[in-house]
């Protein structure tokens, strides 16, 4: 007999030999409810921080220095060559840019990895 | 209204599939106590999310949420193997004649089967004990065809000795 055959057989009776405990339709459904009723609760909770983090970030980034500087219209005339314009700095610009529709699937997809309880993609 | 309906599906999926579940979640771990407390917990993340995944295959999901928890423990076991862990994560390459002896020879394959890694264990089962195709396995689990054929492949190499061993006294390893 080949080992397929023997694992086949012998699953099927260690099978037979772990009675079903039987899972409650009842209690399964009370606590599914429960789930669904903190998920929501989470993911209302999650979107608001998200919110209020983008929030934050564009606000920092209009008070950080040089944001309300008005440009030069009328400046002197002067022998000295213009300075160049300085370029805005990647990080200061990253910040409003980086907010909720970069970070928005993020969250979705831990969350729902959260949910499913996939360590693997929680902590990746 | 709408809670009633998804209470209706919730219910004729759970009549249909719950044995199956937690057969598979129990053969899976050796311990039909903790098979049932993962098939539950399976469910009860089906029931919450089945808007979701009514749409495509629960039963898929609710494997892979059984695979997922047996997988989480197992890493727990790992990382920190005296801290409490459930006692079917702990026993890790167990030997139930301990505790069973009168089924010795019929549990032999399920001590075997724990010195598989849990995912190896669950292509093992859905292939030879649910009779699936590889394809099947291989939807289920959400892994490449080529990637379960290798894992039966090495999961029935590791076995054989195992399941070919004679059912002496104390005769595991």
């Amino acid at each position: 007999m080949s080992t397929e055959e023997r694992l086949r057989q012998e699953l099927h009776r260690a099978s037979a030999t772990l009675p079903p405990m039987g899972v409650d339709f009842e209690a399964t459904v009370r606590r599914g409810r429960s789930a669904r009723h903190r998920s929501r609760v989470g993911t209302l909770a999650a979107a608001i921080v998200v919110l209020a983090g983008a929030g934050v970030a564009t606000v920092l980034a209009r008070s950080l220095p040089g944001a309300d500087v008005p440009p030069v219209l009328d400046a002197p005339p002067s022998s000295t060559p213009a300075q160049p314009e300085p370029t805005p700095s990647p990080s200061a610009s990253a910040v409003p840019g980086a907010g909720v529709e970069q970070v928005e699937p993020v969250l979705r997809t831990w969350l729902e990895a959260i949910q499913d309880g996939d360590e693997e993609r929680v902590g990746g | 209204m709408r809670s009633h309906s998804v209470d209706d599906e919730f219910e004729a999926f759970f009549n249909a599939h719950a044995g199956g579940l937690e057969r598979f979640a129990t053969m899976l771990v050796g311990d039909p106590v903790q098979g049932a407390e993962l098939a539950q917990e399976a469910l009860v993340r089906v029931y919450a999310r089945w808007g979701r995944v009514s749409n495509g295959t629960p039963t898929a999901y609710a494997r892979t949420v059984v695979l997922n928890l047996v997988r989480s423990a197992h890493r727990a076991r790992r990382v920190r193997r005296a801290a409490a862990v459930p006692d079917w994560a702990a026993r890790g390459d167990a030997d139930l004649r301990d505790s069973e002896g009168q089924v010795a020879d019929q549990m032999r394959v399920v001590p075997a089967l724990q010195q598989l890694s849990p995912v190896r264990r669950a292509t093992v089962l859905l292939r030879f004990y649910e009779d699936r195709s590889i394809q099947e396995v291989a939807r289920l689990l959400g892994r490449p065809e080529g990637t379960v054929q290798s894992d039966i492949h090495r999961a029935l190499n590791q076995l054989r000795p195992l399941l070919e061993e004679p059912t002496t006294e104390g005769g595991q390893r």
